[in-house]
């Protein structure tokens, strides 16, 4: 296991893919919570609290938790891209027991994706305190609720890595991968909250579990009630285990399905 | 050398749906020698030799190097190096990180890594990324990939696929030399001119079964070409 790990690291440190996702972690993190605190949360469309006040800190950090299909399609890269590139039929040569091979990635991807959410993080707090000095005005949240807020943001960057990873493998086509995990982000787990009774089951859903890592201002939370009423989100953690469970899944379902199928 | 590298398929049948890609195939390939693979497009080459390396299920039947299917190896790219298609390679690496990737998994030294890329003859072309390479580096490349665990058994699909004359004299010298050094080798083709003199024994299958398996001579020994025997043993016309 300890080769196979090598050797995605090297897979990974080899193409040009990587050195765009510290400038996507840097754009998604740092650039986009900058701008909202230079603009100032109180000159949004509808005005909100400005980053004087802790709401307003929780809004310009909970953009970034907006990306996190980011590092989700770059984790399902680890597997499309074999497929597309046809380099699987020598992985599965080299690696004749694919279970490993997958597990591997996830190992590796893991990793990967901690340090995406890291400068994410990273970025993103230089972007609140920097911008917040460049006006001129206090942020409004001490050190120790940012900084809870920001390990919930790389959280979520990681097991969305692995969530892609696992997504990747199911359906071996980047742009099939894409498809899915937006139109379910953002379309089918909304219209499923609609249907009585699924909103008891929402917060063991993906985007249940991803709001109790990144829904962490009062709008989001508004609009989730609107549209899942009375659903109370699982705690942090658990909804990052939650999320983690979900790529292990996918991942083991890989296994037992698309990677057992005839490489031709 | 031993029965550990003899290649043996028994009964091998394999169905897409409604196509028989091969049927009750039955053959053995013994180390030492150049064993061409022969059989017109459509024939079931390519489908027998993913079966006997795992990647492609059997309906029924066996393929097994040494007594073992390929999956219950012990070190499988050790035991057997195969090529399966013309460029399987990410665009963007260089041959050198190709081979290091794959060498990383069967925990190769970057010495076995230099090695294989003298013995391919690369070492102008290793560290360009593999996007701008011609049809005869990307053959070496492949067949560097199949080398790096030093492998007694050798299985490629249409390696001459693509080449040059001189590459095919190349690859001729190649094969020659590997089984020389008494691998088993075992290499596909549909072009026949260029399976003639590169092979010793020949499998011909048509139609996903075998027609005939032997020594070269025993085809062409009355003096007709591989090409008319071929023709004859597949019902072409000749
Ligand atoms: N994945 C697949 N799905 C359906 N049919 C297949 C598949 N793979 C192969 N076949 C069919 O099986 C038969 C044998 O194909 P195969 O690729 O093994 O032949 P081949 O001898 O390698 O031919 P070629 O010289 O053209 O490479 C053909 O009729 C082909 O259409
Ligand atoms: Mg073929």
């Amino acid at each position: 296991m300890r080769r196979l790990v090598k050797a995605e690291f090297r897979r990974l440190f080899t193409t040009a893919l990587w050195r765009w996702g510290p400038l996507a972690a840097v754009v998604c993190g740092g650039v986009l919570v900058g701008l909202a605190t230079l603009v100032g949360p109180e000159n949004f469309e509808p005005s909100m609290p400005g980053v004087r006040t802790e709401e307003g800190v929780r809004t310009v950090l909970s953009l970034t938790g907006l990306t996190v299909i980011v590092p989700a399609l770059f984790g399902a890269t680890a597997v499309t891209s074999e497929y597309r590139h046809k380099t699987i039929t020598f992985t599965f040569l080299f690696a004749p027991r694919r279970q490993t091979v997958l597990a591997a990635k996830l190992l590796t991807y893991a990793v990967a994706g901690a340090a995406y959410g890291l400068v994410v993080t990273a970025s993103a707090a230089a972007g609140l305190y920097g911008g917040a000095a460049l006006r001129g005005v206090s942020v409004g949240a001490g050190p120790g609720t940012v900084a809870e807020l920001l390990l919930r943001l790389a959280a979520a960057m990681t097991v969305y890595t692995m969530l892609g990873v696992g997504i990747g493998a199911l359906l071996r086509n980047q742009t099939a991968a894409l498809a899915a995990l937006g139109l379910y982000l953002y379309m089918v787990e909304h219209a499923l909250a609609l249907i009585p009774g699924v909103n008891l089951i929402y917060p063991y859903l993906p985007g249940g579990a991803t709001a109790a890592l990144t829904n962490f201002n009062l709008i989001s939370q508004a609009a989730a009630e609107i549209s899942v009423s009375s659903a109370r989100l699982l705690p942090p953690v658990l909804g990052a285990l939650v999320l983690a469970a979900y790529a292990v899944t996918a991942t083991a379902l890989a296994i037992g399905v698309p990677m057992r199928r005839d490489v031709t | 050398m031993t029965m550990s590298n003899q290649v043996m398929v028994r009964g091998l049948t394999r169905h897409f749906g409604q196509v028989a890609a091969v049927t009750d195939l039955s053959f053995t390939v013994e180390p030492g020698v150049v064993t061409g693979f022969l059989g017109p497009n459509g024939a079931g080459k390519t489908t027998t030799l993913r079966m006997l390396l795992g990647l492609v299920r059997p309906t029924s039947g066996t393929a097994t190097i040494g007594g073992r299917r390929y999956a219950d190896l012990t070190h499988p790219a050790r035991t057997v190096g195969a090529v399966l298609d013309a460029s399987s390679f990410h665009p963007g690496r260089s041959a050198r990180n190709h081979l290091r990737v794959y060498g990383d998994m069967i925990g190769c030294s970057e010495r076995r890594i230099d090695e294989v890329v003298d013995l391919l003859g690369m070492p102008e072309f290793a560290d360009r990324p593999v996007r701008g390479f011609s049809t005869g580096m990307r053959q070496r490349l492949n067949l560097a990939t199949a080398m790096l665990g030093d492998p007694p058994v050798l299985v490629l699909d249409e390696p001459g696929n693509g080449l040059d004359p001189e590459g095919i004299a190349w690859l001729r010298r190649f094969l020659r030399a590997m089984a020389d050094e008494g691998r088993t080798v075992l290499v596909s083709s549909h072009v026949l001119s260029e399976a003639e003199q590169m092979v010793d024994q020949v499998l011909v299958i048509r139609r996903g079964r075998l027609m005939s398996a032997g020594p070269l001579a025993g085809l062409t020994g009355d003096g007709s070409t591989l090409e008319q025997a071929f023709l004859r043993l597949t019902g072409g016309a000749a």
